[in-house]
C-alpha cells in the first residue's frame, strides 16, 4: 500500500511537472504567434503606408514600381510613371525604411533602457542623449548651417556626436563609483537638464523663425528623411540592436536584482555600461536623422510587458513590431491630414497610442512591472 | 543625537544662506542701486513715507513692487516645487518623479496654449488672468482623473507613474496639435511660458502662494510619520497599521493641487522639483522630518539664487534655464562624491 501511494505520489508529481512544462511551450507558443501575427501586420502596413501620399496608388502599383524601379525600367521624362516612380522612390520608400529602422531602434533601446535601469520611467533619452542632439543642431543652426537646404549630413553628423557626450560624460566619471541603476539615471537627468539649458541660452539668441524650425526639429520630424542619411541610420541601429540582442538573457538576469545576477554569473556594472553605449549609437543616430521622436521608446515596452509578460526576449522583437506599426499609423495620419506634411509625428503618436495605453494600464490591473 | 543635531545645522547654514542672497537679490537692478540704498527704500515704503521726487518714486516702484514680490514669490515657489518633489518621490518610491509626474504641467501648457491660440478662456477674464487661471483648472485634470482611477481600481505606484505619463503625452499631443497653427510670436511665447519665469509674480499672487507652502507644511506636520513607513513598501506599511494607499492618495492629492497653483504663476519649472530632493537628501538624509524641510528651503534658495542671477546678466534670460545650469554640475558633483544618494542599491 505505501509503495502504491509513493508511486501514485510519484505519478502526480510527474503530471503535474507535465502540465507546467505543457502550460509553459503553450504560452510561449502563444507569444511565438502574437509575434509572428504583429510581423504579418507589420509587413502590410509598411506597404499600405507608401500609397498614402498625393498620386492615389493602390496597394499593388506602389509593389509594381518598386519591382520596376528595381529591374531598371526607364521612364519618360513628366510621365505619369515618371512621377510615381519619383515621388514613391525618392520620398515614400526612404521614408518607410527610415520609419521601420528607427522604430526598432527606439523600442529596442526603450526596453533594454527600462530593463538596464530597472525604471518603468527610464526611456531611450534617459542618459541624455536627445539634449545633446539637440544642442547639437542649435549649435550648428548657430554657427550657420542651413536646416533645410543642402547641409543634411552634416548637421546629422554634427547632432550625433553632440549626442554622445552625455553617455561619454556618464561613462568616464561612474567608473569611480560604484554605478547603481539610479545614480546613472539621476547624472543622465542632471546633463539633460545642462545641456537643455545650454540649449536654451543659445536659442535665445535666434529669431523666431528659425526657432519654429529649431522647435520641429526637436519635436521629431521625418520629413527631410532621405536615401543620403538612410546608411547612417542603419548601420548604427543595426549594430546596436545585436550588442544588444546579445546581452538579453544577461538583461533577464538583471532584473532579479544586481546580487542575484552577480551570482549567477553576470558582472551588473560592466553589463550596464555596455549597454548604455550600444543604446546611445542607437539612439544618437536615430535623433540625429529625425529629430527626438518620443513616446513610442517608452511606451511600447510597456504595452508589450502588459500583454505577454516581461521576458525581455520575446518582449523586444514584439516591442519593435509594435513600435513599426504605431509610427508608419502615425506617419500615414499625417500626411493624410495635411498636405505640407509638418505635423509632428510625436504628436500624431501620442493621440493614437496614448488612449491605448491608458485603456491597458486600467484593465490590466495586475501589472507587474 | 549628534546626527540629528548634525541635520538641523545643515538645514540652518542653508536657511541663513538663502536668506542672504534674498536680501541681496532685491537690490539687484538694471541701474545701479546699493544694497544699502534698496533696503532703506523698503523701509521708508513700509513707514509710509512718500517718495519726494521723481527719481525716488521711480526707484520705490522698481523694488517695492517689482523686486521685492518677485524675490518672495521665487521663494516661495521654489519651497513648494521643492517639497512637492520629495512628497512625490516618497509616494511612488521612484528617484525619477517629480511634481509633475502626474501630468501637471503639460495640462497647464494645453491650459495656457488653448488660451494663447484660440483665445478660450474658463473664466471671462481679462487677458493675464484668464491664462492664470486656465493654467490652473486644466493642470487639475490630470490628478481628477488619478483620483478617479484610484477609487475604482487597486492601484500601485508604478500604475499611478504610468498613468502620469499617459496623462502627459495626450496632453502634450493636443498641444502640439494647437501650436502647429500658431503664429511664431505665439509660439515663443508658449515656449517661454513652458520653460518657466518668476517674472510675473505680483503681490496679488503672493497669498495664494503663501497658502499653498501652508498647506504643505501642515501635511508635512501631519503626516511625517505614515509617509516614513510609506516609503518602506506598502506591506510594511500595511503591518505598521497605517493604510499606504490613503495616505498616497491624500499626499498626491494635496501636492498637485499646490503643484498646480505654483505652475500658474510662473510655469513649469523644470529641475527645482526633481533635483532639489536628491540633494537635500545627500545633505540630510531620507527621513521626511528632515528631508522636507530641507528641500523647502533648498529649493527656495535654488529659485532665488538662479534668478538673481538670471536677472544681473540682464533681461531675457529664462529662469528654469539658469537653475539647471548653476543646479546640474552642483548636483553630479554630490551624486558622484557621495555615491549612492540615499537610494543606492
Amino acid at each position: 500500500m505505501p509503495e502504491d501511494s509513493v508511486e501514485t505520489n510519484v505519478e502526480n508529481y510527474m503530471e503535474s511537472e507535465d502540465d507546467l512544462a505543457e502550460g509553459y511551450f503553450t504560452s510561449a507558443r502563444n507569444k511565438r504567434l502574437i509575434l509572428l501575427f504583429l510581423a504579418v501586420a507589420t509587413i502590410i502596413i509598411a506597404i499600405f503606408s507608401m500609397t498614402v501620399n498625393g498620386r492615389h496608388l493602390s496597394f499593388f502599383e506602389v509593389l509594381e514600381v518598386i519591382y520596376n524601379h528595381l529591374t531598371g525600367v526607364e521612364y519618360d521624362i513628366y510621365t505619369k510613371e515618371w512621377f510615381d516612380d519619383t515621388y514613391i522612390w525618392g520620398n515614400s520608400l526612404p521614408r518607410m525604411l527610415f520609419t521601420l529602422v528607427a522604430a526598432i531602434g527606439l523600442a529596442i533601446a526603450g526596453a533594454s533602457m527600462q530593463s538596464l535601469m530597472n525604471n518603468p520611467l527610464a526611456d531611450p533619452y534617459t542618459v541624455g542623449v536627445s539634449s545633446g542632439a539637440c544642442l547639437g543642431l542649435a549649435v550648428s543652426v548657430v554657427i550657420g548651417l542651413s536646416v533645410n537646404y543642402g547641409d543634411s549630413l552634416t548637421i546629422v553628423i554634427l547632432s550625433f556626436l553632440f549626442s554622445l557626450i552625455p553617455m561619454a560624460a556618464i561613462v568616464l566619471l561612474s567608473p569611480k563609483t560604484r554605478a547603481s541603476p539610479s545614480t546613472l539615471i539621476l547624472a543622465g537627468v542632471a546633463l539633460s537638464y545642462l545641456f537643455n539649458s545650454l540649449n536654451t541660452f543659445l536659442l535665445v539668441t535666434v529669431d523666431s523663425e528659425t526657432l519654429t524650425v529649431i522647435y520641429t526639429w526637436q519635436t521629431g520630424t521625418l520629413s527631410s528623411v532621405g536615401w543620403d542619411v538612410l546608411p547612417v541610420v542603419i548601420l548604427f541601429v543595426t549594430a546596436g540592436s545585436l550588442v544588444v540582442s546579445y546581452l538579453s538573457k544577461q538583461l533577464n538576469l538583471l532584473s532579479l536584482g544586481d546580487a542575484s545576477a552577480s551570482s549567477l554569473g553576470v558582472d551588473p556594472d560592466n553589463l550596464r555600461i555596455l549597454c548604455l553605449v550600444a543604446i546611445a549609437f542607437i539612439v544618437g543616430g536615430i535623433v540625429g536623422c529625425a529629430g527626438v521622436i518620443g513616446f513610442v521608446g517608452l511606451v511600447t515596452p510597456h504595452m508589450v510587458r502588459m500583454v505577454i509578460g516581461s521576458d525581455n526576449r520575446y518582449v523586444i522583437p514584439a516591442a519593435s513590431f509594435l513600435a513599426i506599426i504605431l509610427m508608419l499609423l502615425a506617419d500615414m495620419g499625417c500626411r493624410a491630414v495635411s498636405d505640407y506634411d509638418n505635423i509632428p509625428i510625436g504628436a500624431a503618436l501620442s493621440l493614437i497610442g496614448a488612449p491605448i495605453f491608458l485603456y491597458l494600464i486600467i484593465r490590466k490591473n495586475s501589472y507587474v512591472w | 543625537m549628534s546626527k540629528s543635531r548634525k541635520r538641523w545645522i545643515a538645514i540652518l547654514v542653508v536657511l541663513v544662506i538663502t536668506l542672504i542672497i534674498s536680501a541681496y537679490s532685491v537690490s539687484v537692478l538694471s541701474f545701479n542701486i546699493s544694497f544699502v540704498e534698496s533696503w532703506e527704500v523698503i523701509i521708508r515704503h513700509l513707514e509710509g513715507i512718500e517718495p519726494s521726487n521723481y527719481y525716488e518714486r521711480i526707484r520705490d516702484t522698481l523694488i517695492f513692487e517689482g523686486n521685492l514680490p518677485r524675490v518672495l514669490g521665487a521663494s516661495l515657489i521654489g519651497g513648494i516645487l521643492g517639497i512637492s518633489g520629495a512628497i512625490m518621490q516618497y509616494c511612488v518610491r521612484n528617484p525619477l518623479a517629480d511634481p509633475y509626474t502626474t501630468g501637471i504641467s503639460s495640462a497647464a501648457l494645453f491650459g495656457v496654449t488653448i488660451c494663447l491660440t484660440l483665445g478660450i478662456t474658463i473664466l471671462p477674464l481679462t487677458n493675464d488672468s484668464g491664462l492664470v487661471f486656465n493654467a490652473f483648472v486644466f493642470s487639475l485634470v490630470p490628478c481628477a482623473i488619478m483620483i478617479l482611477i484610484s477609487i475604482k481600481r487597486k492601484t500601485t505606484p508604478t500604475m499611478l507613474i504610468l498613468i502620469g505619463i499617459a496623462m502627459m503625452y495626450i496632453f502634450t499631443a493636443f498641444t502640439m496639435v494647437l501650436k502647429y497653427n500658431a503664429e511664431p510670436e505665439v509660439l515663443q511665447q508658449i515656449i517661454e511660458w513652458s520653460i518657466g519665469s518668476v517674472s510675473k509674480v505680483t503681490w496679488d499672487s503672493l497669498p495664494l502662494l503663501l497658502l499653498s507652502v501652508a498647506v504643505l507644511l501642515i501635511l508635512t506636520i501631519t503626516h511625517y510619520k505614515k509617509i516614513d513607513v510609506m516609503s518602506a513598501g506598502d506591506n510594511m506599511a500595511i503591518s505598521l497599521g497605517t493604510d499606504p494607499k490613503k495616505t498616497r492618495l491624500i499626499c498626491m492629492i494635496v501636492v498637485s493641487a499646490c503643484t498646480s497653483i505654483a505652475v500658474s504663476f510662473s510655469g513649469s519649472i523644470g529641475f527645482v522639483g526633481l533635483v532639489v530632493p536628491h540633494i537635500s537628501r545627500l545633505l540630510v538624509g531620507s527621513r521626511t522630518s528632515a528631508l522636507i524641510p530641507c528641500s523647502a528651503i533648498t529649493g527656495a534658495f535654488l529659485l532665488v539664487a538662479a534668478d538673481t542671477l538670471a536677472r544681473s546678466f540682464g533681461a531675457g534670460l529664462p529662469v528654469g534655464a539658469v537653475t539647471a545650469i548653476i543646479g546640474s554640475p552642483v548636483f553630479l558633483y554630490f551624486l558622484f562624491k557621495m555615491r549612492s544618494g540615499g537610494w543606492g542599491k
